[in-house]
């Protein structure tokens, strides 16, 4: 049974949290694949400040790069396949753990050095 | 918010609404190192708080004081200027005794009637200059 | 009846929202300046920034969304940008200004230089926060704020003339740009937007859901009325201290002598304690307001409540706003100036800040049952006017009046 739904208005934008309940990024943009007159496929979710700058005004795209980044993928971006969302709610929620899809990692990474502060 | 913070050099000569402005200024930095005297004067208050409030309201003294002798005057408004000037020093130096015995009562009656003398001298300079020349 | 117990998220927000430096500096010109006369300013403030208040409470406690989530969300990466760097900018002033006013007020408790006090106030605040769960900041800065109710007593010490009061609970048809300037100035100051970003993600950090609707609307109405009481107390007191003494209350130190006039020592030290509790307060307020902001834009982890291993980036977020804070204190600039020109650029911030609350508090596809009542959505239309009039007359008021000056 298909459903259809608004991307801009369930999607887009939206907090990303992993099966854990972790919150782990936006949906800054999505990607959809295919070839013009065919079927367009939502491939996944972009998520990352490398993807800002494609959806600034075209005349501040070129200062959004310098400010965020540019799109690299793996880097500054990173795409959740389609397949890994369970539901569209108040939150996207994935059915995987963010570790595994790449996501959070630089929270992550702070996570030792605050672990050692007492109190953290 | 009441910051005084034209900038009056370079800006023309000193108005007589300025100056007045400027004296009105001397009027509550007076009346409220008044109300910080009575509290030294009358033992109800702490010596550390009068030590820096008496500070910043010389400070305020001092800066209008500069700030006045700064500015250029038209001949007609100028003893005025330099009467607000000299109050405006006395002042300073008034509420600099509180600074330096901040914890005195004799002090504090003292530059509590000083003050007042000077409120007197103030309320006469701004009569003479909102009632024009 | 416990519920009453729970309004401390209500009391900090409303205690730093309301009798931040600012709020106590101006209240108390406001006095000094007009007498009773503009009382009526203070209502207008706290009606506007309850409902506001209850509808991001509601709407997090509903849909677990505070209120920068759903900037985002409702308006998108661009739109929501510049919302996130406008209100950064103004939550920067703001903590450089409480950061300033703590140092000031330890200042008139052991006189020392001003960075130093700065640096230790600073410092202070961050152990706090760091060592204290979320609702024990709540408490600690929202009860002890509470000290200010020492103004309060000092209004009614001097047996005011009630009829004069309740006079100035009645607009003035004055024509006095300054007037209106203040008029402005006291409702943009109870309406900034970090209030509504810390005490919407205040409900998320307490675990508020549908069943704790009553607390939320409770918090909003005694927090922000005790915010208010506390503003008119100062108001009140100085009319009758500093008005027909000739006093301008144009430093932090001027405001203490309210309760010294008729409780000597004792007054003069309660006084004190409040204002730090109450500026503090603010201190985090605001810096909590901007990492929250930031990791809500961008969908970090974020929240005391998970602990700063678990939620870093966040954690880094307000530490850096303190250090940013403590940076542009070293500029020199007054911390009276900071938080005047906070408000007034707030204003501009403001219709950008409420428009989302207001339109998903009312939507009933995210609220369900929990959507506006008749009461909410009324007030929340005519605030928005009112937000919308403040937007636009503030800064030509402060060019018109030199920024208070005259």
């Amino acid at each position: 049974m298909d459903e259809r739904f608004d991307l801009a208005y369930r999607l887009l934008d939206e907090q990303i949290v992993d099966v854990d309940g972790r919150r782990c990024g936006r949906v800054d943009d999505v990607e959809l694949i295919g070839a013009a007159g065919e079927p367009l496929r939502l491939s996944g979710l972009l998520t990352g400040r490398g993807a800002y700058a494609a959806r600034l005004p075209r005349r501040l795209r070129a200062l959004g790069r310098k400010l965020f980044g540019d799109d690299v993928r793996g880097a500054t971006v990173q795409h959740v396949p389609w397949s890994q969302v369970d539901e569209m709610g108040a939150t996207v929620r994935l059915l995987g753990r963010a570790i595994d899809l790449g996501l959070g990692r630089e929270d992550r990474g702070l996570q030792r050095p605050f672990g050692r502060i007492p109190g953290g | 918010m009441v910051v005084a913070a034209i900038a009056l050099a370079g800006c023309g000569p000193l108005s007589r609404a300025e100056l007045t402005r400027g004296v009105e200024t001397l009027s509550a930095v007076a009346a409220e190192a008044q109300l910080v005297a009575r509290g030294v004067a009358s033992d109800r208050t702490r010596a550390t708080y009068t030590r820096v409030q008496a500070r910043t309201l010389a400070e305020d003294a001092a800066h209008e004081a500069e700030k006045l002798a700064d500015a250029s005057v038209d001949g007609e408004i100028a003893r005025q200027r330099d009467q607000a000037v000299a109050l405006a020093m006395r002042l300073d130096d008034t509420i600099g005794e509180l600074e330096t015995f901040p914890g005195s009562e004799r002090t504090g009656s003292k530059v509590d009637d000083d003050l007042g003398a000077i409120a007197d001298d103030i309320d006469k300079l701004t009569q003479r200059l909102t009632q024009g020349p | 009846m416990k519920a009453i117990l729970r309004v401390a998220l209500g009391l900090i927000a409303a205690i730093g929202g309301f009798v931040d430096i600012g709020d106590l500096v101006f209240n108390t010109q406001a006095g000094a300046l007009f007498g009773y006369e503009l009382l009526w300013a203070v209502p207008i403030g706290v009606v506007g920034i309850a409902v506001y208040a209850e509808m991001s409470g509601r709407v997090a406690a509903v849909t677990k969304r505070p209120v920068f989530d759903v900037i985002r969300m409702r308006m998108g990466l661009s739109t929501g940008l510049i919302v996130l760097v406008a209100s950064l900018f103004v939550n920067l002033l703001t903590v450089a200004a409480e950061i300033g006013g703590v140092a000031i007020l330890l200042q008139l408790f052991f006189d020392a230089p001003f960075m130093l006090f700065a640096l230790v106030g600073a410092l202070g605040l961050i152990v706090i926060i760091w060592i204290t769960p979320f609702e024990g900041i709540e408490r600690l800065f929202g009860y002890l704020g509470l000290i200010l109710f020492v103004f309060v007593a000092a209004a009614l010490h001097e047996h005011p003339d009630w009829h004069a009061v309740g006079g100035g609970f009645v607009p003035n048809g004055k024509s006095s740009t300054l007037y209106w300037y203040f008029a402005v100035g006291l409702i943009a100051a109870a309406l900034m937007p970090y209030e509504v970003y810390f005490y919407s993600s205040g409900a998320v950090e307490e675990g508020w859901k549908p069943s704790d609707l009553l607390v939320n609307r409770l918090n909003a109405v005694i927090g922000y009325g005790i915010g208010g009481l506390l503003s008119i107390g100062l108001m009140m007191a100085s009319a009758q201290l500093f008005e027909p003494a000739g006093v301008e209350p144009d430093h932090l130190g001027t405001v203490p002598l309210l309760a010294q006039l008729p409780y000597g020592e004792t007054g003069l030290v309660l006084a004190l304690l409040g204002m730090l509790f109450a500026i503090g307060g603010a201190a985090v307020d605001a810096s909590f307001a901007a990492a929250y902001s930031i990791a809500q834009f961008a969908g970090w982890e974020w929240g005391k409540y998970r602990r700063a291993s678990g939620a870093p980036r966040f954690t880094l977020a307000w530490l850096l706003f303190f250090a940013l804070g403590l940076a542009v204190l070293m500029t020199g600039i007054d911390p009276l100036d900071l938080t005047e020109y906070s408000v007034v650029l707030s204003v501009v911030a403001l219709p950008l800040t409420y428009v989302p609350v207001l339109l998903i508090a009312r939507d009933r596809t995210f609220m369900g049952e929990y959507a506006n009542g008749p009461v909410a959505r009324v007030l929340g239309w005519v605030y928005l006017v009112v937000l919308c009039v403040v937007a636009v007359a503030a800064i030509p008021l402060l060019l018109a009046t030199n920024a208070g000056g005259g």
